[in-house]
């Protein structure tokens, strides 16, 4: 019962990842905010960083890398990125984090930003001779960071303030 | 006498139906020219006869009646929704009459493609169309849109779908030409900033809102594929090219469909 209970998360917990991804590649792709478009799949990882299923996190980093893959360069980049930002980003957690607080998540989008581009350009430049560098080395970047921040800080509220009221309702 | 009064009175009435039925036509068809009217004495008992007669039709055939009105709602329904279709077909063809304005004599072949995907991420300016290698599509093959306005060009082709480059991608560079005065320029790419207009010595004059379009002379795209149009022109001290800046004419990022050229 256990753990079908838990491949339901795992399962909605893709889906809902796989949703971001859709929304990214049609509604948000069309409406930058300050020139820089958010990065909705990331925001969405990064929101669940604290999650002690990480296995469902990295499910869900291949089914948004992989959607954003198809949709973009068909290059398996985004892919390889969002799971190497993930697993530093919790390696760091991990090691570091005494206590968990929610304001962290901000640090961890602004963080977990970086780490995606700066895996994006070297794969990009490396394997395939894209020069994305000028983008990176731009004040768009910081942008983007600030909006994932502040996204993923949202995300994760909204979450933490659901899980409160699951539990106000069981404990009644 | 009661008998005589009712049977004249019978008579008058009758009389005055009749003459009203036979002469009101031919003074109405006179007055108005030989044009059959229903107006009039005669038109008001047709009226009054005819709404009765539906009345009472109604109520004889009342089933048969309101199956027929469903039937007619439904059919009026399903017209509505080929009307939809119509209109929708009729808003692509103008599209496509506007696109197909290159001249024939060019002898430009092109593929109607499209838009099925476009990148999510900020680094680069590319979408996918939904023809591919079976469709006659090759690497470095121009895309354009409304008449003869370059989009970008083909980067990655697969069974049936390819990757195109905008003209805004960092990656994007093509042999341009400024102007009526053909100045040469090399067109790069800026990401989501301004497209340059690179390689223009200082000596040159560029003005303001010329227009930009391929020279063809990188063997890349046809000659006179329009681009878009100049907007800032710098001249800093001590630099050997200007700094042009350009306004593209079409926003890759709004449109559905492109058509590839395949010569």
């Amino acid at each position: 019962m256990k753990i079908a209970k838990q491949i339901f998360t795992i399962i909605i917990f893709v889906l809902f990842i796989c949703l971001l991804a859709l929304l990214q590649i049609t509604i948000v792709n069309r409406y930058p905010i300050g020139g820089v478009k958010l990065n909705l799949v990331l925001i969405g990882l990064v929101a669940n960083l604290f999650n002690p299923h990480f296995e469902m996190i990295i499910l869900g980093a291949i089914a948004g890398g992989l959607i954003y893959d198809f949709s973009g360069l068909f290059n398996f980049i985004s892919l390889f990125s969002f799971i190497l930002m993930l697993v530093l980003l919790r390696l760091w957690s991990k090691k570091y984090l005494v206590k968990k607080n929610i304001l962290i998540i901000f640090v961890f989008g602004l963080v977990g930003t970086v780490l995606f581009n700066f895996f994006y350009v070297l794969m990009g430049y490396f394997f395939f001779h894209e020069n994305f560098f000028p983008y990176f080395l731009s004040s768009k970047q910081l942008i983007e960071m600030l909006l994932n921040g502040g996204g993923a800080l949202i995300f994760a509220l909204i979450g933490e303030g659901f899980s409160q009221l699951v539990r106000l309702f069981k404990k009644k | 006498m009661k008998a005589k009064i009712t049977s004249s009175l019978i008579g008058i009435i009758l009389t005055i139906l009749v003459s009203g039925w036979i002469i009101e036509p031919i003074i109405v068809s006179a007055s108005a020219g030989g044009n059959d009217s229903q107006g009039g004495f005669r038109g008001i008992v047709l009226r009054v006869v005819g709404s009765i007669d539906n009345w009472l039709r109604g109520l004889i055939y009342y089933k048969e009646i309101q199956e027929e009105n469903n039937t007619l709602v439904f059919q009026n329904r399903a017209l509505r929704s080929l009307l939809i279709d119509y209109s929708n077909l009729k808003a692509e063809n103008d599209l496509l009459r506007k696109a197909l304005n290159i001249h024939k004599s060019e002898g430009v072949n092109f593929i109607l493609a499209n838009v099925i995907g476009r990148s999510p991420l900020n680094f680069s300016q590319t979408f996918v169309i939904d023809v591919g290698e079976e469709d006659g599509v090759k690497l470095g093959q121009a895309v354009v849109w409304g008449g003869k306005t370059l989009v970008g060009e083909i980067i990655d082709v697969r069974k049936n779908a390819s990757t195109v480059r905008a003209i805004t991608d960092s990656e994007f560079k093509a042999a341009v030409f400024i102007g009526e005065h053909r100045i040469e320029a090399l067109l790069r790419g800026n990401g989501f900033l301004p497209p340059l207009l690179d390689l223009v010595p200082r000596e040159e004059e560029v003005s303001l809102n010329e227009q930009v379009y391929t020279s063809g002379l990188d063997n890349k795209f046809i000659r006179g594929l329009y681009i878009g149009d100049v907007s800032e022109v710098n001249k800093p001290e001590g630099k050997v090219f200007q700094q042009i800046k350009m306004t593209p004419a079409l926003d890759w990022t709004t449109l559905y469909q492109v058509l590839v050229i395949t010569n």
